[in-house]
Formats: C-alpha cells, sequence, structure tokens
C-alpha cells in the first residue's frame, strides 16, 4: 500500500483512539466521522470516541491471500464488532486470539498495536485492533 | 417529442473471458465493439460510455474512454469512462441511456473493459479492495472477499445454513457455464470439489468465488422504434428489445454503519424504481442475471428483488427453484461465478446476454421464451446497485 504522511497523520485520532461523531439529535455514533449524521442528517455532531468500549463479535473471516503490504500477517483476522454501549458496528483486525478460539458474542476490548509498516521509508502504523477481554477466553473458559 | 421515444438495444458483443496475457484492453474492446456494431448493421456510434474500475491501478491507463474510443475506429466521439467499482458497467449502461433518451446523441454505444491480469495477485486483490473504504476497512488489511465472508458467515448463522446447503449456488453456474462459449469456466464441477476448494477468506473458498478474468462487452442503443425497425430489417431481424426501466441506487461504502447487514438496501431501491419505470412486478419477470461475485451476494439478490423472502432463498435454490424452466430463470450464462467477473465490463455482459435470451439467439443454455429481462449488477457489497429491465418487442 502508498504510505501517504498527509493521510495517516490527519487519520490518527480514528486509527489511535476509534475517533467517532455522536449525533445530538438521534444520538447515534457515526464511524467512520461524518460531518453531516449520516441516520438524520443532523449537522449537530460532537466528539466521540469508541476505544472507551468493549465490544462484541458479530462475524469475522481469516483472510488466507491478504492484499499487498500485509503478506506478512497471513492469516489476517478481520471481524464485524458491535461495542457494547453504543451498539456501533466496525470493521476491525482481531489479535492475541487463535482462529478456533473466536465465536460469536465473545467480549473483545480494544488495544494499540501495530498494524503494518512501509518497508522502504520505514514508517510504522499503529492503529486500534482487538483482543479478547482477559479470562473470556483460554484456561478461565467454561 | 424526443421524451416519449423509447430506447432499444440494437446491437450487442462480447469477447470470451480469460487470462488474456497476449491481449491488451484495446484489442479486447475493440472485439466486442467491433462485433456489437456488425450486430446492429453497422451503424455508427455518436457517443461512447465506458464501464471500467482498474484502468488506473492495474493498467496505469487513465483516458480510457478516449484511449478505446480511438482504437474502435471511432475517434472524436464524446467519450468518457463511469466508474462505480464491480457495478461500473451497470451504472456506465445508466449514463449512456440517459445520453440517447434526453437526445443529447441518437446513437450510443456502452462498453465495459477491464484487464485484471497484468500483475501478480497481490496487486490485482488490493485493487479490488478499493471497492471498499480505504480508510477504515482496507487500511486495517480487509480484502474484498474478506468482508463479503463477513456477510456470509453472519447470514449462514442467522439462518442456519452450512458449507455445503450455500454450495447448491456454484455448482449451478459451472452446470451452465458448459454451454456459454463466452464464459471462462466452462466446466463442471462437484460438491466434494466446492467443498475441499482452498479457502480464501473463511467461510469463502475458491469455488464460492467468481475468477479473475479479463474481458470486453459492449451494446449499442438507439432512440425512436422507427430507428430500431430499421437496423432490424436491415439485418433480417425481428425481435426489437426495448429498455423498460433503468435505476441507480447507492449505500455506504463501509459495512460497519449499515443498519442492516443482510439486506442489500440499493438493490432493494434499485429493483423497485425500476420495475415501477418499466411497469412490471417481480412476478413479471422472466430472466434474470443476478450479480453472483460470491454465492452470497447471488441469494441476496434473489430475496432483495422480491424473488424470494428474506432467509429463504439457499433453501429455495437447493429445492431447484430458479433453474431453467422456472419463472424467473437464473443466471443460465453461468452468472459471475463461471463465465466470469470481468470487473466493469460485467454489468454490459450481463446486458448483452439479456438482449440474446429475449431474441432467442443466446448461444448457450436458452431461456424458455422470455418476454421481461432483468439484469442487477452491483459495486462494492452492493454500494451501487444498477438494475435494467429490458423487454421484448415484435
Amino acid at each position: 500500500m502508498r504510505f501517504s504522511i498527509p493521510r495517516y497523520w490527519r487519520e490518527r485520532h480514528s486509527h489511535y483512539r476509534l475517533y467517532a461523531k455522536k449525533c445530538s439529535k438521534c444520538g447515534r455514533v457515526n464511524y467512520p466521522p461524518s460531518n453531516i449524521c449520516r441516520y438524520c442528517g443532523s449537522t449537530e455532531l460532537e466528539d466521540y470516541y469508541l476505544d472507551r468500549e468493549k465490544a462484541k463479535i458479530i462475524s469475522w473471516t481469516i483472510i488466507y491471500p491478504a492484499p499487498e503490504g500485509f503478506e506478512e500477517q497471513r492469516p489476517r483476522i478481520i471481524a464485524l464488532l458491535e461495542t457494547l454501549e453504543t451498539k456501533t458496528r466496525i470493521i476491525a483486525p482481531l489479535t492475541d486470539i487463535l482462529p478456533e478460539e473466536i465465536k460469536e458474542g465473545l467480549i473483545v476490548e480494544p488495544v494499540l498495536r501495530r498494524i503494518k509498516e512501509d518497508r522502504e521509508a520505514g514508517l510504522i502504523h499503529y492503529a486500534i485492533a482487538y483482543r479478547p477481554v482477559i479470562g473470556s477466553i483460554g484456561t478461565n473458559k467454561q | 417529442m424526443i421524451m416519449a421515444d423509447k430506447v432499444y438495444i440494437v446491437g450487442v458483443g462480447m469477447t470470451k473471458i480469460g487470462r488474456w496475457y497476449n491481449r491488451s484492453a484495446k484489442d479486447l474492446f475493440y472485439e466486442a465493439m467491433s462485433k456489437a456494431i456488425e450486430d446492429a448493421g453497422g451503424v455508427k456510434p455518436q457517443a461512447l460510455v465506458i464501464g471500467n474500475m482498474t484502468s488506473s491501478v492495474l493498467m496505469e491507463q487513465d483516458s480510457l474512454a478516449a484511449l478505446l474510443a480511438d482504437h474502435s475506429g471511432l475517434r472524436g466521439i464524446p467519450a468518457f469512462k463511469v466508474e462505480a467499482a464491480c457495478g461500473s458497467g451497470g451504472a456506465a449502461f445508466y449514463a449512456g441511456y440517459s445520453l440517447v433518451k434526453s437526445g443529447l446523441a441518437d446513437i450510443v454505444a456502452v462498453g465495459g473493459v477491464e484487464k485484471l491480469t497484468e500483475g501478480i495477485s497481490s496487486e490485482t486483490t488490493k485493487a479490488l479492495a478499493q471497492a471498499a473504504d480505504a480508510e477504515y476497512e482496507v487500511f486495517y488489511g480487509a480484502s474484498f472477499t474478506g468482508l463479503n465472508a463477513l456477510v456470509a458467515r453472519y447470514y449462514m448463522s442467522k439462518y442456519g445454513y452450512t458449507r455445503e446447503d450455500m454450495a447448491y449456488w456454484p455448482l449451478r453456474m459451472h452446470e451452465y457455464a458448459t454451454s456459454n462459449p463466452y464464459a471462462q469456466l466452462p466446466k463442471k464441477t462437484s460438491l466434494e470439489a466446492i467443498i475441499k476448494s482452498p479457502v480464501v477468506a473463511e467461510p469463502l473458498h475458491l469455488f464460492d468465488c467468481s475468477p479473475i478474468g479479463d474481458g470486453a462487452a459492449a451494446v449499442i442503443l438507439v432512440r425512436g422504434e422507427g430507428k430500431a425497425r430499421e437496423v432490424s430489417r436491415r439485418i433480417g431481424r425481428d425481435v426489437l428489445v426495448e429498455v423498460r426501466g433503468v435505476a441507480l441506487s447507492t449505500d455506504s461504502v463501509d459495512l460497519g454503519s449499515r443498519t442492516d447487514l443482510l439486506t442489500l438496501t440499493s438493490t432493494v431501491d434499485a429493483s423497485r424504481q425500476a420495475y415501477r419505470m418499466a411497469g412490471i412486478t417481480a412476478k413479471d419477470v422472466d430472466y434474470l442475471e443476478v450479480h453472483d461475485a460470491f454465492h452470497i451476494t447471488g441469494y441476496l439478490a434473489l430475496e432483495d428483488m422480491g424473488f424470494a423472502t428474506k432467509g429463504e432463498a439457499p433453501k429455495l435454490w437447493k429445492e431447484g427453484r430458479f433453474a431453467k424452466g422456472d419463472k424467473p430463470e437464473v443466471n443460465l450464462s453461468g452468472g459471475l461465478k463461471a463465465r466470469g467477473h470481468p470487473v466493469g465490463a460485467t454489468g454490459i455482459y450481463q446486458i448483452a446476454e439479456c438482449v440474446l435470451q429475449l431474441r432467442g439467439e443466446f448461444p448457450g443454455v436458452r431461456a424458455s421464451d422470455p418476454t421481461i429481462a432483468v439484469a442487477q449488477n452491483i459495486g462494492g457489497i452492493a454500494t451501487y446497485s444498477a438494475i435494467t429491465v429490458l423487454g421484448r418487442a415484435r
């Protein structure tokens, strides 16, 4: 993937804290953030950060032929999550989890992770991934 | 008077879809365009609209429509490219229809062309992923197949379908494609081969997905029954194919913000609009080409266009519904799954196939004397939906 410094600098709040916009009229969280509420059309929106919420797994996939730039991270686990408080749905990578441990409804929490790097310039991109809440899988599992 | 005149498709042309390492986009488009002009009795298009997704990334070529016009003997005419990801062909048709319907041109060619095999597969995977949200999906390493896999798993979990239940779609598509001379994968397969094919993005395996291929297709539109009849007489054809309805709708690019993940909302909207414009309902549709880039999108299309209730399509399909002899008959071409999916050209292939079915001239599995045919072409996971309703007139 082509790395653009202005682009990833501009997106840093979303990548590091899952910056979103919460509508003051209908209350829904717009993620990706938007200047106008995509659900009710209101322009009264306030900053909201989804990294304060845990989430549950709605659906997931394990991707084998990874897109360019992710060759070393095969297979890549991508999930559709729903946050527990605001019920906001987001697409995010899962980490610290084995494929056989993933299941619908599993509770996960956000954690900052190295996503990829530009091998020529050495730029490293960090962003939020989700890991199982400690105790939710493994030896403590029911 | 112009606005009251009907629009007709008087010529179609297609290339065989494949990995054409020895042929350029110009070569493929020239073949499709020449065939369409010949099929239309030699009329000269006054404008050209091109559907294409990846020329900028994979061919490193912009200015595509002018390049193709020039190399098809049409230098100088108005020409432009329409991009709507995998739905580029259907969206280009929508634009071409509006040019001819408005009277801006009397004869309009709409073509689609795609070259997906110019580089290595991770480049193609990346280019196709650009249909999704660059900063909020692709950034995290989601591929386009991966995003469809999220929908497929959710659907299968919610309605209790296994991978085998879903596999009847590719099974039937491969069977139909065996007799389509334009198909990329004209070979039969088995449930076992589908189930055991290599995993791409769980739960989607290779045979659940459409293949990567190159191809080009073109159709020629004219305004007015008189002009259409003149062309038909010239080449001794007694069937006219009228464009009765067109619609284009959009939805969010990112999947997460959708209220209902298992409904292709833009397909619901566009199909209702196009049916209304054509003065029909889903019950009137005899023949249907749907956008089965993955088995899941094929099943969702049947539900969202009014042919099955939500959650029922794979069950009905497995029971034999939507096959040759049913109403509607679906994807007798082999669909994206086995005819192939040269992205920006796919929507034009579908329309060309519907035209040939209505004329009774399709060179593969032939529909049972249809009078109404519908093509559904989507871009992204129905971020775009283009619906085209065609009718036979004598």
